[in-house]
């Protein structure tokens, strides 16, 4: 399969936000894939690296963020499926 | 008396003929008795300040080295809290033990990583420094959000990054870590958290020697229930010990002797000897009744932590558990442990008793010590005072129920009594005794087999319970007097505090009259009182507390023996004396000392083994 870049952009819904749970939640699965993965702060501009936990914790997003999810590589199209959807459910908490 | 300031390392060059080095002198609070002598193990190397970090060159020829060293770091590290997850998950559930899961994502952040290599590698600075450099950048920037849950995390991130420090510092000395101790080690460290006491390996420490200790208090809580000398409270000795020092702790007087001279030693040994001889004699009287000289029965129980302790409870003799406390159950993990895990506690531990008395408090923990429910603690600026125990049942209802739940139906196992700590005032004990009527109402309703007549009891531990002991005693079943913070509360002295603790004085008037009005009380409703704080454990105290018409003691299993010995040789006469004494003191210390001349007079023995 081709490489492919895919983007798409959230609300941070959980009420917590991105704290450690969530960006653990969201790093092990992230680091599921080979495609690179990175989440954007839309409201500060911070950008981190989605298979890091230090990364996503600096992000910073409590509840309200707005997010843009960003994946490169050949497995994109599946890994925007699970993480976007890890998003979308509030990170299962 | 030597002073801290004047420590004097010995220079190296003495080292070419044999000379005694220098015994050196260092003073903090007794927290658990007993004396040791033993080898040093310096833990954590000191509390790391991540705000002056000094980068620490290297040759370009050791990178390859530091790297790795770097690398088997962050590997212990992961394989040490994979341990505590392990451990954790036998009283948590699966799922909660997540927040493990993130720790280790941190440990192994590739970032992280990343920078501290190159940082190592480019920069040629020292595993140790490269690391603490990176960190900061990252704690500096969560810190520098407004976010209190990440800041709160910032915690979290500085306490893991203490753990990698420990084991590159380990490393660097070949040196052994609390879960594998030498032989005879002395652990001398900044702090002791939870989680570290949790994985030490309890066979071959001898002692400890802390320097805080007005924060938590759990390490003397451990050093007791051990049965191990420890000293808190010891200002400045980061640096000040090495790895195989000799010492001695003395947890009589406060005290840790490095490179004790050869007249220290003797004079210690010849101390130690007599007070194991004395032990082994007063152990075997461990079956006799602890009855005083004019026929008056006292009633000696065990205070103890978790069910690793019963067999110490056996030895010692102790007719029942006076104090079985739960905080443990609650700390060090995200989420409060649920019914069916603390009603498997319970009920193990009331089969183990055998039909005998057990007195379990609920969970007396402030709000900010409990991690499952940081997400909305405050930190309180006065915590004692502050929300607490009981009074987390408004914030917190799903606690207390849970665990009223477990202990009712626990109590179908065995003589179980239920004590609430930090009752104040009566609508407290109304309103908490109308969730336990609620509590009996759903498991009826559910058909949960339960003992509807666990009696209930309030712990007398702030001053104005002891002032309206008459109204509590008509509404419980028991008291249970906790001298500790009785006397912090009555004295407005926290006692950790080295600046004020020499105005904690048990035996002060006013803490002496309190409890005779919560004895006169008890009395007048017929319910029993014990006394379940230190001064039960001092046998200085024990004829006061008979005097005032204490007649049920609870301690740590190793002080009974002492205890039980005074009563065996003290009347209630000379106990009533020493009571009246004791209430009209003007220097709280002149009864302490009478009553340690008494048991110089009938007890010689004992009396030479006390602070």
């Amino acid at each position: 399969m081709d490489p492919k870049n895919l983007v798409k952009d959230f609300v941070v819904s959980n009420p917590l936000g991105i704290h450690a749970r969530p960006a653990s939640v969201f790093v092990q699965a992230a680091s599921d894939f080979e495609s690179e993965i990175s989440v954007t702060n839309l409201d500060s501009g911070h950008i981190a690296d989605g298979k890091s936990v230090m990364s996503m914790l600096m992000l910073s997003a409590p509840q309200g963020t707005h997010l843009r999810l960003e994946v490169n590589g050949r497995d994109a199209d599946k890994a925007m499926d699970v993480l976007s959807a890890l998003i979308e459910g509030g990170f299962n908490e | 008396m030597i002073d801290n300031a004047s420590v004097d390392p010995l220079p190296a060059a003495a080292a070419a003929r044999p000379v005694e080095k220098k015994e050196v002198l260092f003073h903090g609070f007794p927290a658990s008795p007993g004396i040791c002598r033993g080898r040093v193990l310096v833990f954590g190397a000191a509390h790391t300040d991540f705000h002056e970090i000094d980068p620490i060159p290297i040759d370009a020829s050791d990178v390859d080295a530091e790297v790795a060293r770097f690398q088997s770091a962050i590997e212990k590290t992961k394989s040490e809290i994979k341990t505590i997850q392990d451990r954790m998950q036998k009283t948590i559930e699966k799922r909660d033990a997540k927040i493990f899961d993130a720790h280790l994502l941190i440990v192994g952040d590739k970032l992280i990583h990343k920078e501290v290599i190159s940082r190592i590698r480019n920069g040629l600075c020292n595993a140790q420094s490269s690391f603490l450099l990176t960190i900061q950048k990252y704690l500096d920037a969560i810190s520098g959000t407004n976010d209190t849950y990440l800041n709160e995390r910032a915690g979290d991130i500085r306490d893991i990054a203490n753990r990698i420090i420990r084991n590159l510092n380990g490393d660097m000395d070949g040196g052994p870590s609390l879960d594998n101790l030498p032989e005879n080690t002395v652990v001398i460290a900044h702090d002791l958290t939870p989680s570290d006491t949790a994985m030490l390996d309890r066979r071959n420490i001898l002692g400890f020697a802390i320097e805080t200790g007005s924060k938590t208090c759990h390490t003397s809580i451990l050093a007791r229930s051990l049965r191990i000398p420890a000293v808190v409270g010891m200002r400045n000795i980061a640096g000040k010990f090495a790895n195989g020092d000799e010492v001695i702790v003395d947890g009589f007087l406060g005290m840790v002797i490095r490179n004790p001279s050869r007249d220290t030693l003797a004079f210690y040994r010849e101390k130690i000897s007599r007070k194991d001889e004395l032990y082994s004699i007063l152990q075997k009287e461990s079956s006799r009744a602890a009855e005083t000289t004019d026929g008056y029965r006292v009633k000696l129980c065990a205070n103890i932590e978790g069910a690793d302790d019963l067999e110490e409870v056996f030895r010692c003799g102790a007719e029942g558990i006076g104090l079985f406390r739960t905080e443990y159950l609650f700390m060090n993990t995200p989420v409060a442990p649920d019914e069916e895990t603390q009603y498997n506690i319970y009920a193990k531990l009331l089969r183990a008793m055998r039909g005998r008395a057990v007195t379990i408090r609920t969970v007396d923990l402030g709000g900010d010590k409990l991690d499952f429910a940081s997400a909305s603690a405050i930190r309180e600026p006065n915590p004692f005072l502050g929300l607490r125990a009981i009074r987390l049942c408004h914030e917190k209802p799903q606690l207390i129920r849970t665990q009223l739940r477990a202990l009712l139906r626990a109590g179908t196992e065995g003589d179980l009594r239920i004590m609430f700590p930090m009752v104040s005032s009566l609508s407290e004990i109304e309103e908490l005794l109308a969730i336990r009527d609620e509590v009996m109402g759903e498991l009826k309703t559910a058909n949960i087999p339960f003992d509807p007549k666990v009696r209930i009891g309030a712990m007398i531990e702030i001053p104005s319970a002891c002032l309206i002991a008459d109204a509590l005693a008509a509404k419980v079943d028991f008291f249970s007097i906790g001298s500790n913070d009785l006397v912090q509360y009555t004295l407005a002295v926290d006692r950790l505090n080295e600046r004020v603790a020499y105005l904690y004085r048990p035996s002060h008037p006013a803490v002496m009259e309190l409890i005779r009005l919560t004895v006169e009380a008890a009395k007048k409703h017929r319910i029993p009182v014990c006394v379940c704080g230190e001064i039960a454990a001092d046998p200085r105290f024990t004829p006061i507390l008979l005097g005032l018409g204490v007649l049920e003691l609870s301690m740590s299993p190793n002080a009974l023996a002492e205890v039980r010995g005074v009563i065996r040789k003290t009347s209630m006469l000379a106990s009533e004396q020493l009571a009246k004494i004791a209430l009209t003191a003007t220097d709280p210390e002149d009864v302490m000392v009478l009553s340690k001349e008494h048991i110089q007079s009938v007890a010689p023995d004992i009396a030479s083994i006390l602070g």
